[in-house]
């Protein structure tokens, strides 16, 4: 084959005599390249067993900030007031905390559109299983409060610290893009240059959460979990207090 | 001077270089499998060379792709990005296969008009393009989502 005839400007030339492959040249080579993509699958898979995949934040397992939700020694434990405080930690009994767990695991479900809270409507209190060695007063059938009907979030442990994880970089006192600092509660409260990106009560209007919740932000690093971002949800609808 | 700072500053810190650079390969890729079928329909020697060309520079570009990819990777996501493990497994496979390719064509130049290895070469052409494309989509979904 000549290859000067891009230089001469002559026509350039074609493969009058060009041979299509015969059934069995043709299966030799299917054969060859399935056989190669066979053993490049192989690899593939040894090589992320290896590696041990992808990042937990991928498939949705972020373990520490989905326990921080699902804990079943969070919420419920807390709203519950405990009429003699115990001296020794009271293992997470089985009691109440069931009645609040499904609803807020109902809302972190990874991968899950943003939709408004569910109404949680009051959970009849299942019957209380009598333990034979700890008897805590949390054990004793009593009305549901009015605090588990809305989850609560704290700004100082669940909001702060996803703001902290996932937002310093860019808001976080060194760099404050567009002014917006969340370091801190009255930094949060204040806003960017534009105004304030939270509505307390709202969180349907509030900026901040239209960004997160759309994938935009962050810019930099993987989209926030669905946990966390319900947990900013949550915590603006209940009033974005500093708690 | 102040452009050519603004410019300086766009393209190393403002702009992610991998965003830009991964393109490369991936049209690459693609134009040298759509010039070779099209070589193969129209028996033409000179869109089978220019084929040739453009893997060849599919597999450099695959390099600076891979390079900008990992200084991303650092720097902008802090060693902390998703579907790493993968799409450097891809890339590297993406990066080899180019590279046979091109040296096996510049060793047999007659490597497409013979029948015994036709398919073969045709299937790498269009593995690396298969490739250069998963490897964009992944990379999408680390910035956009699932």
């Amino acid at each position: 084959m000549t290859d000067s005839f891009w230089k001469t400007g002559a026509p350039s030339p074609r493969r009058q005599d060009l041979l299509w492959p015969s059934l069995t040249q043709a299966l030799r080579q299917l054969g060859i390249v399935a056989v190669m993509a066979v053993v490049w699958g192989v690899l593939l898979l040894g090589y992320l067993g290896l590696t041990g995949g992808q990042p937990a934040e991928v498939m949705g397992g972020d373990s520490e900030s989905t326990l921080a939700v699902v804990s079943p020694t969070d919420t419920p434990v807390v709203a519950l007031p405990s009429p003699t405080p115990s001296p020794t930690p009271i293992p997470p009994t089985p009691t109440l905390v069931a009645t609040a767990e499904p609803t807020i695991q109902e809302t972190s479900v990874p991968g899950a559109e943003p939709s408004p809270r569910p109404t949680h409507t009051p959970v009849p209190s299942p019957t209380p299983t009598p333990s034979p060695v700890l008897p805590t007063p949390t054990q004793t059938p009593a009305p549901v409060p009015e605090a588990l009907e809305t989850p609560q979030v704290s700004f100082a442990a669940d909001v702060l610290p996803v703001f902290q994880r996932r937002c310093r970089n860019c808001h976080g006192g060194e760099k404050t893009e567009e002014g917006l600092v969340l370091s801190a509660y009255p930094d949060v409260m204040t806003g960017s240059w534009n105004g304030p990106v939270i509505k307390p009560g709202n969180a349907e209007e509030s900026y901040l959460v239209e960004m997160v919740a759309s994938g935009k932000m962050p810019k930099k690093g993987p989209r926030l979990l669905p946990s966390e971002i319900q947990a900013i949800r949550d915590w603006i609808d209940a009033g974005a207090l500093d708690n | 001077m102040e452009f050519i700072n603004r410019l300086i500053n766009a393209l190393v810190d403002v702009h992610p270089l991998h965003s830009m650079t991964v393109h490369f390969p991936i049209a690459l890729t693609g134009t040298a499998l759509l010039f070779l079928v099209l070589a193969l329909w129209r028996r033409n020697e000179a869109l089978e060379q220019a084929a040739f060309y453009l893997i060849t520079l599919s597999a450099v570009s695959t390099i600076v792709a891979g390079l900008t990819g990992y200084r991303d990777y650092m720097i902008r996501f802090e060693g902390d990005a998703p579907l790493v493990n993968v799409k450097i497994f891809l890339g590297v496979t993406l990066f080899g296969l180019t590279t046979v390719i091109a040296l096996t064509r510049w060793r047999r130049s007659e490597i497409l008009w013979r029948p015994s290895t036709m398919i073969l070469y045709l299937s790498a052409f269009a593995g690396s393009f298969g490739l250069a494309t998963v490897l964009g989509f992944l990379g999408g979904v680390i910035l956009y989502g699932f």
